[in-house]
């Protein structure tokens, strides 16, 4: 696997690396495997892992966001912010798999469609 | 109905401490109480919105209070009294409108020791429509 941020714990955010999706053979993709809840304590984390690889050159990252529980608009502003760094690289942001906390703030914030995996 | 005279005595009632943790203990705090009529996760949304706009925007922490009554309610105080501001590009701001989508009602009350920012959600039976009592 070309980038790596290993399992990253933050009480009650983990974040987790995984290899992409074998059907997408995308060289510069990256899956990150959330658990936990996403609000004003946690979200910092998620931004830094995320910058991180961007650096690393990651342009699709995938959040598979099915196991977080719960999220609030601090984390829509991480996707959005993280979202549009990699838009200005080339790259894309998605979510693929959502809570049904996840995507009942994607929905409020008119978000959903942009950022859902089809 | 903005001030909290009147009221019986809270289900939930929480001081918490400026901090980044705050949210997330008046979440747990909510979380032991079962709603009815709400989606809880509708009433940790709008509490955790809440709160943080508290932990980011003012000095000192505040206090929680919430009825599990018709309509549900849920009051935040905290020491500043500048009102909130609805704006995309102000961090709160997406909160805001996440709080607006949510609730039936809700609106900030100035005192002379700060704010008080409530809201409140109608009561749901389980087809969606609104139960009359």
């Amino acid at each position: 696997m070309r980038f790596r941020l290993g399992s990253v714990d933050h009480d009650s955010l983990e974040l987790t690396t995984v290899a992409h999706d074998e059907g997408h053979a995308e060289e510069h993709g990256v899956r990150v495997v959330l658990r936990g809840e996403i609000d004003v304590a946690t979200a910092p984390k998620l931004t830094a892992a995320l910058d991180e690889l961007i650096a690393q050159g990651a342009r699709l990252v995938v959040l598979d966001a099915a196991d977080v529980e719960f999220m609030d608009s601090s984390g829509l502003r991480v996707i959005v912010q993280s979202g549009t760094k990699l838009s200005e690289a080339g790259g894309r942001l998605l979510i693929d798999g959502m809570s049904g906390a996840v995507q009942r703030v994607l929905e409020i914030a008119g978000m959903l469609e942009q950022y859902r995996a089809t | 109905m903005a001030s909290t005279e009147g009221h019986n005595r809270p289900d939930v009632d929480h001081e918490f401490e400026r901090g980044l943790s705050a949210p997330r203990e008046v979440r747990d705090a909510l979380l032991k109480l079962r709603w009815h009529g709400v989606p809880t996760g509708d009433v940790l949304l709008v509490a955790s919105e809440l709160v943080t706009n508290v932990v980011l925007h003012t000095e000192h922490g505040g206090r929680v209070r919430a009825w599990n009554a018709d309509p549900v309610r849920l009051e935040v105080h905290d020491t500043s009294s500048r009102p909130p501001v609805v704006k995309d590009t102000q961090p709160g701001g997406r909160g805001l409108r996440i709080i607006d989508a949510i609730c039936s009602s809700w609106g900030t009350t100035i005192l002379p020791t700060g704010k008080v920012v409530w809201a409140e959600f109608d009561r749901r039976s389980s087809d969606g429509e609104p139960t009359s009592i």
